[in-house]
């Protein structure tokens, strides 16, 4: 792998991270929100990846595993809690979620 | 180079599981265990015996809490790598255990009544809540990137759904869902930060961190920087540091009290056993580089975290502003970072988890609905109703404002102190003033549990009578609080033991 795709990968992946963050900051239903960080986890992964390739270490790889497997099992708990809040608000904007304030 | 050249060069670097390293990792597995067994047995155990479970956890808990304090004994100062590098075990890590499975041990055993009269006694309750006391002794004894982040997402998961435990509950749900997207966006923060580190060292265990870190100290690269804060900024949403607080009120008040109880002390510890490994030890050679972020973040909370504290009218909301503000009192000892910092920490955090319990506990004890219970108004007149439940958490109140000779006055006098040795005389100032407002507070609570009842509320009690298990662990607490703020010279001289151990690496490389 030549510099010139390792700078590519790096940049596309720090690309990807900020897409995920704005969408987190800026969207309002709970569903994108989430999807925005799946999108940073990912793009995390391609930085890894791209590192242990440009290290030639396999400890890129291995961490980009646990993220996947980590990923997988932040998605079983947080549509489980989606669903449970859209029955007990029949709601899905976050905004509206104002329950408790100061 | 092909996958099969870079497998071959890495495989002599791989170390299969030994005996050992089971045997110097039992503490952490028994628990990690225990959880996989309760929810077997949860399946088995019919709804109606479901405080036998609770039995059971104690009993796990109990099991690795005798293995700790063996380890402690027979591990002496040395740091011994398991799992090639990917835990330490050592003093560091055996003193986090003690601490966070102290909050587990009084959160399970307050437990069975509480959620009996709350109608959530689910048996899942204490699944998760050993998971999340694995993943939290894991990090204390985490010593690779990797590591770290694995055992922060066991404990989070574990926490976003004990946070929505009540299920028909709409602030509860919210609770868990709040914190679940805010602590996935910190993870993924805090998961660059981490890449950008491994990336810029080409290593994710700490310690081989740490000597690429000191070799090159001419020339730090911005990436390995940026690396630092994102990983920073993870680690402070956890420990909630301000900016990073504002899940902390909204889920510490939707939360059952047992989880609020359980989160609000053992998640600190774990975080900040995580900071100090990575901070003060791994990424000391950088300190010049990372100081004035780390004071910046401590200054903000300290002020923060005290003065919202002050308008707060639900103990539960008061205690997580205080939370955040005593995360700010531990950050001075981070950003000090001499070696009496960290033992001042150590002692911080045993004050912290042993007080902040005992307030909440002393309203789960009595609580009849956990949003009635923990507002001010309905705290009114409980010294003369409960007497010995009021008395436990004016006492532990008294800790957190930092009465001596209380467990709580100790930890922020050797945080205070070792700030002042090391020439950070503002950061000192600063904590003693705004510990100055923070006394209003507390204070408050304590003047309103010895006020009368009001009157147009006369026969509307809404508490019930302590469950004598209960009554009986708080005290505990509570007495600790204060046996162990008179002999401090034992709690200090477990955390100098425990702070030697995590520089020993440092002191003899």
């Amino acid at each position: 792998m030549s510099t010139g795709d390792f700078q590519f990968l790096l940049f596309l992946g720090t690309l990807l991270f900020m897409i995920g963050a704005t969408g987190v900051l800026i969207r309002r239903n709970p569903l994108v929100i989430f999807m925005s960080i799946e999108l940073m986890l990912n793009s995390v992964n391609l930085v890894l990846v791209a590192y242990g390739r440009a290290l030639n270490s396999l400890a890129g790889q291995v961490f980009a595993f646990m993220v996947i497997v980590v990923a997988a099992a932040e998605v079983v708990v947080g549509l489980a809690m989606v669903t449970r809040v859209f029955r007990a608000e029949h709601t899905l904007d976050v905004d509206r979620l104002d329950e408790m304030k100061d | 180079m092909t996958f099969a050249h870079m497998l071959a060069a890495t495989l002599p670097a791989l170390q299969f599981p030994s005996g050992a390293d089971v045997v110097h990792l039992l503490p952490e597995l028994i628990v990690g265990g225990g959880f996989i067994v309760t929810m077997v047995l949860d399946t088995l155990i019919p709804p109606s015996r479901k405080s036998w479970l609770a039995a059971w956890s104690l009993l796990v808990l109990l099991a690795s809490g005798a293995v700790t304090v063996i380890d402690w004994v027979t591990v002496g100062g040395q740091q011994i790598s398991v799992y090639a590098e990917s835990f330490s075990y050592d003093r560091f890590g055996l003193f986090i255990n003690a601490l966070i499975l102290i909050a587990a041990i009084f959160v399970v055993a307050l437990s069975p009544s509480y959620l009996e009269r709350q109608k959530i006694h689910h048996g899942e309750f204490y699944s998760l809540i050993l998971a999340a006391s694995a993943g939290m002794m894991f990090l204390g004894s985490s010593e690779s990137l990797m590591m770290v982040f694995l055992s922060i997402e066991v404990l989070s998961l574990a926490l976003y759904l004990l946070s929505g435990f009540r299920r028909g509950n709409t602030k509860s749900q919210e609770a868990g869902f709040k914190y679940f997207l805010m602590g996935g966006f910190a993870s993924a923060i805090l998961l660059m930060g981490m890449a950008l580190v491994y990336g810029e060292t080409g290593h994710t265990q700490l310690p081989a961190i740490a000597q690429v870190v000191a070799a090159d100290l001419q020339s730090v690269d911005p990436l390995l920087l940026t690396g630092i804060v994102l990983v920073f900024v993870g680690l402070g949403f956890k420990v909630s540091a301000a900016p990073f607080h504002m899940w902390t009120p909204d889920v510490y008040e939707g939360a059952p009290l047992a989880v609020t109880a359980f989160m609000s002390v053992a998640t600190k510890v774990a975080a900040f056993a995580a900071i100090l490994r990575i901070f003060s030890v791994a990424l000391t050679p950088l300190y010049t580089h990372w100081e004035v972020a780390v004071s910046a973040i401590s200054i903000l909370s300290m002020l923060i975290g005290n003065l919202v504290a002050l308008r707060q009218t639900n103990i539960k909301r008061m205690l997580a502003y205080s939370g955040i503000a005593q995360a700010g009192y531990m950050l001075i000892g981070v950003a000090v970072s001499g070696s009496a910092a960290i033992a001042g920490v150590l002692v911080y955090l045993a004050a912290y988890t042993l007080s902040t319990f005992g307030v909440l506990a002393g309203v789960m004890l009595v609580a009849k609905g956990d949003d009635d219970s923990s507002s001010y108004r309905s705290l009114r007149g409980l010294g003369h109703a409960h007497p010995y439940v009021a008395a436990m958490m004016a006492l532990s109140l008294l800790s957190l404002a930092g009465f001596p000779p209380l467990l709580g006055f100790w930890g922020k006098f050797f945080v205070f102190t070792s700030a002042i040795q090391n020439g950070q005389i503002a950061l000192a100032i600063w904590g003693v003033l705004t510990s100055a407002i923070s006394i209003f507070y507390y204070i408050r609570v304590i003047l309103i549990l010895y006020s009368p009842q009001e009157s147009e509320q006369g026969g509307t009690v809404s508490w019930l009578a302590p469950a004598r298990v209960g009554a009986v662990v708080v005290g505990l607490g509570v007495a600790a609080t204060v046996v162990l703020g008179v002999f401090v010279p034992v709690v200090y001289h477990l955390a100098l033991s425990a702070r030697d151990a995590l520089l020993v690496r440092i002191a003899a490389p």
